[in-house]
């Protein structure tokens, strides 16, 4: 694997999310630049370097700022979304807290390339220390000049807003975020229309995640065509990966596009807990589908690699399960997450990740039917793609992976009229990545 | 406006654009199932009830919040959509208690009807339910279900964008969804039965209706309210001669899908007040009597005689009284309002969305049929020996010392004094129309069998042929045709 990092280009010594640490790494060089580059110039170089929506969508991100409408008298607003709440998926978290400056540079530079004179950082509720660190770097950044000036050489000033989330997960959808600034109820809202034509405040609004803002500085100081060179073919640049279960090192890590993922789970990672075997990996985030270890094989961490092994790279949380898991259990805790979640607006995602629920936990505690494997799937089907935002889908992605790749194990549960596994995992020292 | 021609079920339709999928196909005959929709409320796309495959459009899409295009190729009718249908059915209905038997709403529950057009299978649902709150009292008039609830928000939508009293909010999130107003809030609303008619099922229902009577039992009638100048198309709704019920009665171009709680709780409750019989001086006579006596009167008296007409007159009397007038050479003719606003009760005095001032019900019609006639405070009493006071409400100040000859369904000072007296009709238990505030005529039929058989129509046909004119008609239809 090549040494590049981007994101995570620090030493963690309790001061980095400093201004003043930031500045001795080279931070805020590149605001400097502006004076002598063209708002459509940052564009290009952000879609000339290919990176992709690191939220878990993928979409690439240049495109998505060029889908803003052309002379609009409305304002133009950027949101970065941290509202980091797929579970499994902790790495906005590493640099609201470590690394907050880069972000906010990334911002600046965004903004500036897609004219947008107020900027807001949404933090999920749950995030108190990286909403504190956001918030002191985001004052830094207005004292030094960074923010609510003009920028040297140029008449554009930029204004960031930190906003604090209420605590859910829905949240994370664009328009739900945007409901939620807009101090509604964190519902979605129905598409079209698309933020970029009508978003924050019915104006035109782009929206990407933290890690994708963040990278913006070193796709501007390098030139989009080098950041485009790092990586693969369809997947550019780096990526951080939160990786958490049953391995000897979870954390956040830092990876060059294609690096082989048994490589990583084996060498970066410390390979699985008490030398157990690997038995599952959710790859994205728990709404990506599980894949077997068959799968994982010659699995390279981008995006067309997982998903030519059948699941996505999502939000790059990486859950590794190992030998001695119930995977029904693991189903009924990720399905009482989703039941809990859903917002209750739209009806299929409403009365379905309850039904779902209930009848994985009557399978769990080993009262289920043979006819309930199949009735899981013929929900899913109904709810998958028919609600207003991608929770619905979510919920059902891992129903559908699990019963295909373990129906074996939820046959088991009910012909046995009981759970196989003990439940225990015996507890063994996990080293801090 | 121009419009647009797309392709629903391989059937070309074409409809101005902007129309929204949905009302495109109902108005080529093709029903979308629906809960959320209301056709006066903004679309929230939230039920999916109505997804509808769009080509080159990966996912179904809500037909609600969809506008047509050109060229568009919509399938309302293949087997995916129809399984889709019965699957958002199945959910809706795994938290909804079956209590149809208890519930108000059936027999006009959208999803008792909606399932039985569009699934009528088994339920595949065999967990717990969940359990809501099953008594919610929002005011004296609304009752809350939260079982029952299905969360379209349409409620919700109603109270900030029509009535605008912002009471209703859904709280909680996921299945626990339910409506709720401001802890220790009322659901204080002049418009709040509305919810009720919105409301898809049997989660907001009105006190005053509640378990009062199966919907399929009661008699319905088309009317006009007669409770203010709007003239709000209402549908009255009675058993045994009656009212057990008052709905709004969809007009785009009077009052939407809307009426205000003040007239429905006025139509439930028996009008006080309301005269009986026909007597001169005090003393019961015969219809045929107190005809011949009003004809005299008329005939020798026309010189020294004021008309007042009433603003609760349908057009059709009021254009044979303007007959009688001229015909019988009646000195002058005033208007008065039969019915005012008064700051002791809690009715609304007025509001940007139907309520008007004027509490009279064909004012316009009155105005129409006598241009020149001023109102009753500009009549000078001693150019007048003898007054024909139709309708209540006319000062008594204004009329002491002359004869009075009363014509009226509610009682008054000036009906007592009369020397002639005839007890009328209420709006409810005639046919006739009414033209409202804005000059739109509008037709009501006979809801009720009032106690007397006196028809005000009639009498007028009578004295016009005492006075040996033709009528221009005999009957409310004739009269209405010869207008």
């Amino acid at each position: 694997m090549s040494d590049i990092k981007i994101l995570l280009n620090f030493e963690k010594n309790g001061t980095s999310h400093t201004l003043k640490s930031y500045q001795a790494r080279d931070g805020y060089e590149t605001v400097s630049k502006l004076k002598k580059m063209k708002p459509e110039q940052v564009l290009d170089e952000v879609k000339k370097s290919g990176i992709r929506g690191r939220g878990g969508a993928g979409f690439p991100a240049g495109i998505k700022w060029s889908f803003l409408p052309k002379g609009t008298d409305k304002p133009i607003y950027l949101i970065c979304n941290g509202d980091e709440g797929e579970p499994g998926t902790f790495k906005d978290r590493v640099i609201l807290e470590e690394n907050p400056h880069m972000l906010i540079e990334g911002m600046i530079l965004s903004s500036y390339a897609i004219n947008a004179k107020h900027a807001y950082i949404y933090i999920r509720g749950e995030y108190g220390f990286a909403l504190h660190r956001t918030q002191e770097a985001v004052k830094e950044a207005y004292e030094a000049g960074y923010l609510g000036k003009k920028l040297k050489g140029t008449d554009y000033v930029c204004d960031i807003t930190v906003h604090k989330g209420a605590g859910a997960y829905v949240v994370g959808d664009e328009t739900g975020l945007m409901n939620s600034i807009e101090g509604k109820k964190g519902q979605t809202r129905n598409k079209p229309p698309f933020p970029a034509i009508e978003g924050l405040y019915e104006c035109p609004t782009i929206i990407n995640n933290v890690e994708t803002l963040a990278s913006v500085p070193y796709i501007v100081e390098k030139g989009g065509d080098h950041y485009k060179s790092i990586g693969t073919e369809k997947s550019s640049g780096t990526k951080l990966l939160s990786v958490s279960g049953h391995v000897r090192k979870p954390g956040v890590y830092e990876i060059e596009m294609g690096y082989p993922f048994m490589d990583f789970l084996n060498n970066e990672c410390g390979g699985i807990l008490g030398g157990k075997k690997l038995k599952a990996v959710i790859p994205g985030g728990s709404s990506t589908p599980v894949l077997k270890p068959e799968n994982c094989k010659n699995m390279t961490l981008d995006y067309e690699s997982i998903a030519e092994a059948g699941s996505s790279l999502g939000s790059g949380a990486v859950i590794v399960i190992a030998e001695g898991t119930c995977m029904v259990k693991l189903l009924e805790v990720l399905a009482h997450f989703y039941h809990h979640e859903s917002c209750g607006q739209c009806t299929p995602c409403r009365e379905g990740t309850g039904w779902l629920l209930k009848i994985i936990k009557r399978i769990e505690d080993g009262k289920g039917k043979m006819e309930d494997i199949d009735l899981l799937t013929s929900i899913t089907k109904h709810i998958a793609f028919h609600t207003i935002c991608p929770l619905g889908d979510a919920a059902c992605g891992p129903v559908d992976s699990f019963v295909k790749q373990f129906r074996e194990e939820f046959e088991e549960h009910i012909k046995l009229g009981k759970c196989p596994y003990d439940g225990k995992f015996e507890r063994i020292q996990t080293v801090v990545g | 406006m121009k419009e647009v021609t797309l392709t629903v079920d391989e059937k070309k339709i074409t409809v101005p654009e902007g129309t929204l999928i949905i009302d495109a196909c109902e108005q080529n005959g093709i029903y979308i199932p629906r809960f959320c929709y209301h056709k006066h409320l903004t679309k929230s796309g939230n039920c999916r009830m109505c997804l509808v495959k769009i080509e080159r459009n990966p996912k179904p899409q809500p037909s609600c919040m969809t506008p047509v295009a050109d060229g568009m190729v919509v399938y309302t009718n293949t087997p995916e959509i129809a399984e889709m249908r019965k699957a958002m059915l199945e959910f809706v209905l795994i938290n909804h208690p079956l209590d149809c038997p208890i519930c108000d709403k059936a027999g006009e529950c959208m999803l008792q009807d909606q399932y039985m057009m569009f699934s009528g299978d088994k339920s595949r649902f065999n967990e717990e339910k969940v359990a809501k709150e099953k008594l919610y009292i929002f005011s004296d008039r609304i009752i809350y279900d939260a079982e029952r609830c299905i969360a379209c928000s349409r409620c919700v939508r109603f109270t900030r964008e029509i009535s605008k009293t912002h009471k209703l909010g859904l709280v909680e999130r996921g299945d626990k969804t339910y409506v709720s107003l401001a802890p220790g809030d009322t659901f204080e609303d002049p418009y709040s039965y509305c919810v009720t008619d919105i409301c898809p099922v049997g989660a907001l229902t009105s006190r005053k209706f509640r378990f009062k009577e199966r919907v399929w039992n009661l008699h319905t009638t088309d009317s006009i309210c007669a409770g203010c100048s709007r003239g709000c198309n209402i549908i009255i709704e009675t058993k045994d001669n009656e009212i057990l019920r008052v709905r709004p009665r969809e007009n785009e171009k009077v009052n939407m899908s809307w009426m205000c709680d003040f007239a429905r709780d006025y139509y439930m409750n028996p009008i006080k007040n309301r005269t009986s019989g026909i007597s001169i001086n005090h003393k019961s006579v015969d219809y045929k009597k107190i005809v011949e006596e009003i004809t005299d009167l008329m005939k020798e008296h026309a010189k020294e005689m004021v008309f007042i007409v009433s603003s609760y007159g349908t057009n059709e009397e009021l254009a044979l009284a303007k007959q009688i007038v001229e015909a019988a050479e009646i000195k002058a003719v005033f208007t008065k309002f039969d019915r005012v606003w008064s700051d002791s009760t809690d009715e609304v005095k007025s509001d940007d969305l139907l309520i008007t001032e004027d509490k009279s019900p064909n004012m316009s019609g009155v105005k129409k049929t006598f241009p020149n006639a001023k109102d009753i405070s500009n009549l000078i009493i001693s150019d007048y020996k003898y007054a024909f006071v139709w309708g209540p409400n006319a000062p008594m100040e204004k009329l002491d010392g002359l004869h009075l000859i009363a014509l009226s369904a509610i009682s008054d000072q000036v009906f007592e004094k009369a020397s002639w007296s005839i007890a009328g009709r209420i709006s409810t238990e005639k046919h006739g129309s009414f033209t409202n505030i804005d000059g739109i005529v509008q037709p009501f039929r006979r809801a009720l069998k009032g106690d007397n058989n006196f028809d005000e129509l009639l009498f007028f046909v009578d004295i016009l042929k005492g006075l040996n004119v033709q009528p221009i008609g005999r009957t409310v239809e004739e009269v209405r045709k010869a207008m």
